[in-house]
């Protein structure tokens, strides 16, 4: 008796786990069929093919996404002269840990990158919250590669973010995505507000920075380099400009930068008073298209 | 370990292996492998705790062989009141000092006395308030010898800290569990299936009700002064929903695994929210609880016979201690108190037992006045459970006077949640009309034969996706944890 109840149960879970299955992957190819662009999506499997060949991958959290948003990607694309992919996350939903399981998994599918531009916000080495938010990879699709992957990958908060991960294929959200076809980000600031700086780096991260968990972020991005390395990637780290100029956590984030260009010979540059003119800026540090174009042009062009 | 776990979905399957095929030859082996069980179960929260919860089993289980064993009677009130003060003396250290301490210094600072309590940093021993309540009928049973001592060890552990019930109850007695442990279990296909079907109920009810509901109460009891009446009024039976899928959703995956083992655990809820009086509420909610109180306390008091005086006093003890035993604050303090107020006119005019049979029992739908007298006891049960829910007092007195204001008869709107308050709605409305089906079956998803199969998969199926869909994934705890 008790082997006929524990092939039911086994069959039922396989049932009932199938029939999901087959749900989850018809609405992410339903998503899928819409064919999004780089600068159009969020998602990084959905742009992720196999076996291409990028001159640059970006990567990092919202700072690096802002090179793809509102098309701000073409720009990039033309200026630099260079075919590029950005694995970048915003939305304060990935860690530099999630970010460097994304590289892995951009390699895993056979593609290349010429150079790995890690865009180092200062914040993101430091933040409590980005490390525990479970809806990382509620835009990306039904993948069980990605899944597996995943699955085998140490991370904080793993199982939580796979069961909203599956989740979000099943709201209304995930079937309404659509590419966002905005072109071009134009409001700007006139000046710099103070309090709102303050209170954005509260949001960013608690009054003092934690070490242990600077460390763990530090060990990540190591271990970037490294991926990046064993696939023959250059590595170059840049801290990106903003209005109010250095981070908080500026000093650790670039003595810890040095030392990495010490030990890999990696290229490191700080941008983060490279511009300072409010009107290149949607918001205290992030820049818009304006911003984005001339950071590129005087920036950037010279060093990649 | 929590049952709503991925650490648990693990752990569940290799007990239940070992069990039926490893440790399966004696009651012996079946026994000390679901010990062991159970004691990983429980140091999963905090292993040095682990010691209290043996100390505790000790205690009871020497002091119940040294009451049965003693020829004097000087020697048996030893060792009852012996362990009934540990007992209750750790119960009062971790759950209830810091309330006597900060309570005693408000009193003094009202007399224009400055005291400063010393408060002890003490985290409450997950399950304290339920497994000290299992020793304490256990030695009570024996000092008033309705019950034989149990002499092995293993066998009484088990009775205390078997993991289904260890953190959040039932809780058992004696007389129900012990034959049970001293029996070896054979499977029982059909027990086990519906053990299942039960597990799922109440992960249903755990994560997709209760856990949704908790985002709006959350965030509704946080600011009251900010919603109008009618969103307020909404708060509440939220939090009634809140508060009965959470706990009978425990109670229904703590019944489901133990009956995967063999044993069937005490039935906790009866249907509640379909009660007609407020008496016949409390006969259907926390029914372990309930009877507890009855049996060791209210009978002992006198329970409802002698004069009116006798009566009322019971019954206010009764309810203020069941109040306190939720937690060391004045709002379970209050809560007790207002349940005690609802159910004295039936106590006293002794109607008390007027509603013993299911409501509607064989109709499809209630009649006019049946229905009416289930709406009653349902907002009089939802107006004491916002005391339960309030931070302290002036949070309920708050929440209270904004409810009855012009803004009651508003449309009720509320800022955000993560599910739509709309579909939250539907679901419950669903979930409802689900119990009102089932309210005559040990649990709503108990097997109608008259339906066939593919139907029922159907169903499981339907509700395994809402789980999928709509189940809150955050580590939420069930509130009875905390008591």
């Amino acid at each position: 008796m008790i082997k006929k109840f524990i092939y039911k149960v086994l069959f039922t879970s396989i049932c009932f786990f199938s029939l999901l299955s087959v749900v989850l992957f018809a609405v992410s190819k339903y998503v899928e069929d819409k064919k999004f662009k780089n600068s159009q999506t969020e998602s990084n499997t959905l742009i992720v093919k196999s076996d291409c060949k990028y001159d640059l991958l970006f990567m990092g959290i919202s700072h690096a996404r802002n090179f793809s948003r509102y098309e701000n990607h073409k720009i990039v694309e033309r200026i630099l002269d260079k075919k590029i992919i950005n694995i970048g996350q915003g939305g304060g939903i990935c860690s530099i840990n999630e970010q460097l399981f994304y590289l892995k998994y951009f390699y895993s599918k056979g593609n290349k990158a010429d150079a790995v531009v890690l865009i180092l916000t200062p914040s993101m080495l430091t933040s409590e919250k980005l490390p525990i938010a479970s809806n990382t990879f509620d835009k990306e699709i039904f993948d069980l590669s990605f899944l597996y992957q995943y699955l085998l990958f140490d991370s904080e908060n793993k199982y939580q973010r796979i069961i909203k991960y599956l989740q979000s294929k099943l709201t209304k959200e995930w079937i309404n995505l659509e590419p966002d076809y905005t072109v071009g980000k134009f409001d700007s600031l006139t000046r710099m507000d103070e309090l709102t700086v303050k209170k954005g780096f509260l949001l960013a991260r608690q009054q003092n920075i934690n070490i242990e968990r600077f460390k763990k972020s530090c060990f990540q991005v190591e271990e970037i380099i490294k991926l990046a390395e064993m696939n023959n990637s250059k590595v170059v780290f840049i801290i990106p400009p903003a209005l109010f100029g250095k981070w908080p956590e500026h000093n650790q984030v670039s003595d810890f930068a040095k030392k990495m260009k010490e030990k890999h010979g990696i290229n490191f540059y700080d941008f983060s008073e490279s511009v300072l003119k409010p009107q290149y800026y949607y918001d205290h540090h992030h820049l818009n298209t304006k911003g984005v174009k001339y950071f590129t042009s005087v920036y950037l062009k010279p060093i990649l | 370990m929590l049952f709503n776990s991925l650490a648990f979905a693990i752990f569940l399957p290799i007990v239940f292996l070992l069990y039926w095929f490893v440790f399966n030859k004696t009651k012996s082996t079946q026994n000390a492998l679901l010990i062991v069980a159970s004691y990983y179960f429980y140091s999963c929260w905090d292993w040095r705790f682990l010691f209290l919860l043996i100390f505790s089993t000790f205690l009871d289980y020497y002091s119940g062989i040294q009451i049965e064993k003693s020829d004097s009677g000087k020697r048996r009130k030893f060792w009852f009141w012996l362990s009934i003060l540990v007992n209750l003396g750790f119960l009062g250290i971790f759950k209830y000092y810091n309330f006597f301490a900060t309570s005693f210094a408000d009193l003094l600072c009202s007399v224009g006395l400055k005291a400063n309590p010393t408060l002890l940093k003490v985290i409450l021993p997950v399950g304290i308030s339920f497994y000290t309540f299992h020793g304490l009928s256990y030695v009570i049973d024996i000092y008033n010898k309705r019950i034989k001592a149990e002499y092995n060890f293993i066998d009484y552990s088990l009775f205390v800290s078997y993991f289904p019930l260890l953190v959040a109850g039932p809780i058992e007695r004696a007389t129900h569990l012990l034959p049970q442990v001293k029996e070896k279990r054979r499977f029982d296909y059909q027990m086990a299936v519906d053990g299942l079907r039960q597990i799922l109920w109440g992960v249903f009810k755990k994560v997709v009700i209760a856990d949704n509901c908790a985002i709006v109460v959350n965030m509704v009891f946080a600011n009251p002064e900010e919603y109008s009446g009618s969103v307020l009024v909404l708060g509440a039976v939220f939090f009634a929903f809140q508060i009965y899928c959470d706990f009978s959703g425990y109670s229904d995956i703590a019944l489901g695994v133990s009956r995967l083992f063999g044993i069937e655990l005490l039935k906790n809820f009866n249907y509640p929210y379909f009660s007609r009086d407020i008496a016949e509420f409390w006969r259907r909610w926390h029914i372990s609880l309930s009877s507890w109180f009855r049996d060791y306390l209210y009978i002992p008091l006198g329970g409802s016979r002698g004069s009116i005086w006798i009566k009322v006093r019971n019954v206010f003890i009764i309810f203020i201690i069941s109040g306190f035993w939720h937690g060391a604050n004045w709002t379970f303090i209050v809560w007790g108190l207002i349940n005690a107020l609802f159910i004295m006119p039936s106590v006293m005019f002794n109607t008390n037992r007027n509603n013993l049979n299911i409501v509607a029992e064989g109709k499809l739908l209630p009649n006019l006045k049946e229905f009416g007298q289930m709406i009653v006891t349902f907002f009089l049960v939802c107006f004491a459970w916002i005391f339960f829910r309030a931070q302290d007092l002036d949070n309920a007195f708050c929440y209270i006077k904004r409810i009855f204001s012009k803004s009651l008869f508003t449309i009720p709107k509320f800022n955000s949640s993560d599910i739509s308050v709309k579909i939250l709605a539907v679901l419950l409305f669903l979930f409802i009309l689900k119990e009102w089906a089932g309210r005559s079956k040990n649990h709503a998803l108990e097997s109608n034969k008259s339906v066939p199969t593919y139907l029922k998969m159907a169903f499981y199926f339907i509700i395994f996706m809402a789980i999928m869909v709509w189940g809150v994934t955050n580590k939420t705890e069930f509130i009875y944890f905390a008591f």
